[in-house]
């Protein structure tokens, strides 16, 4: 079977011509099958199993971890600029 | 994704060029004055430290203070830049100046580019002028403000797995810092050359007393060359964000399935005739 043959319709829906290709299981879909997430091309499953373990992470934890990232870079900033700047140009 | 991904550094600045001069009104006006605080204070701190010399020391709380004012204008820096990326995707997609639309950063896309160019800064306050680092922190500025389009996780982790992903996958990131980097020295040598030549104009031709000018912006002047580099670095920021977002639709359309979906219609298209 030639991948010009395995290209022609869709996987779950016989009759409709393929529109996609799932970047996940490499399945051809239709135009309604496909769903474009971050800019690339799923099928219902797949990206119902991308989305399952977001959902049970807590949605604040990121938000905070770069809250406190900022902050540490933002000293980090602060003091390379002092420390590093006194010793090449002090000296 | 592989290391062979070949994206023509050619096509990419030549769609930048496109899309700075279609961005031209407002965006890159917004994107000069959002980072003009940053590059006169980065100028201002060097010149501080230069003339304070062995007393440096002595007056670190002054020089935390600019310090702060530095990270306060790297921070809006970062959002002019995080705007002009935006401005330039959706240009590039639409083909048109965007409006508005373009101002209207979501806050995973404006977190993921402030905590990018925070990084940035870190870096570039701890190796000052070492010149093996400017086209690094380069690459990586210019992919997280670009990848940082259409991302819907603000941590800072997954946006560097991004960066590091794009990196690995092309070597165009690396041909466009030197390409840029070439830029912004031809930039640079036009400057001088400009403003020694106006001088002399000036002075030879129509008369005027150039003396105190000559004086302040001479490039024997450690003030006035600075100011010079901030000003080429100033000129090709929008070619290298424009150039970089390029670069990133490229690599997400290779890596998203649209140049799949493009073959699949040329391949329907020869089966049906």
């Amino acid at each position: 079977m030639t991948l010009e043959t395995v290209a022609k319709n869709c996987v779950r829906h016989a009759d409709r011509p393929g529109a996609a290709i799932c970047m996940s299981c490499r399945a051809v879909i239709c135009q309604e099958c496909t769903t474009t997430w971050e800019g690339i091309c799923h099928c219902a499953p797949c990206l119902a199993a991308k989305a399952r373990p977001r959902r049970q992470a807590h949605a604040l934890l990121p938000w905070i971890g770069l809250v406190l990232t900022c902050a540490v870079l933002m000293l980090l900033a602060v003091e390379a600029a002092v420390t590093t700047g006194t010793l090449i140009f002090g000296s | 994704m592989s290391a062979s991904l070949r994206i023509p550094v050619t096509e990419v600045l030549d769609e930048a060029v496109d899309t700075v001069r279609s961005l031209f009104v407002p965006w890159v006006g917004i994107l000069m004055l959002g980072v003009l605080p940053f590059r006169l204070l980065f100028v201002h701190l060097v010149l501080e430290l230069l003339d304070a010399g062995e007393a440096a020391g002595e007056l670190a709380s002054y020089f935390r203070e600019l310090a702060w004012m530095l990270v306060a204008a790297c921070l809006l820096a970062t959002l002019a830049r995080a705007v002009f990326a935006r401005a330039c995707h959706l240009g590039m997609a639409a083909r048109i100046s965007p409006g508005m639309e373009a101002a209207r950063l979501g806050a995973s896309e404006a977190a993921a580019c402030i905590a990018v160019g925070l990084i940035a800064l870190v870096v570039v306050n701890a190796t000052w002028f070492m010149v093996f680092t400017l086209p690094l922190v380069a690459i990586a500025l210019g992919l997280g403000l670009a990848l940082a389009h259409g991302t819907s996780q603000p941590g800072p982790v997954a946006h560097a797995g991004r960066i590091v992903r794009a990196v690995t996958s092309s070597n165009t990131p690396l041909l466009l810092a030197i390409v840029l980097g070439c830029a912004v020295m031809v930039g640079f040598v036009t400057i001088i050359m400009s403003t020694s030549f106006a001088l002399w104009l000036a002075g030879g031709i129509f008369g005027l007393d150039p003396g105190a000018a000559s004086v302040v912006l001479s490039p024997e002047a450690p003030h006035a060359l600075m100011l010079y580099a901030s000003l080429a670095l100033m000129l090709v920021e929008p070619f290298w964000l424009a150039a970089f977002v390029s670069f990133v639709r490229r690599l997400r359309a290779s890596s998203s399935g649209e140049d799949l979906r493009a073959w699949l219609l040329r391949l329907s298209a020869s089966r049906a005739r």
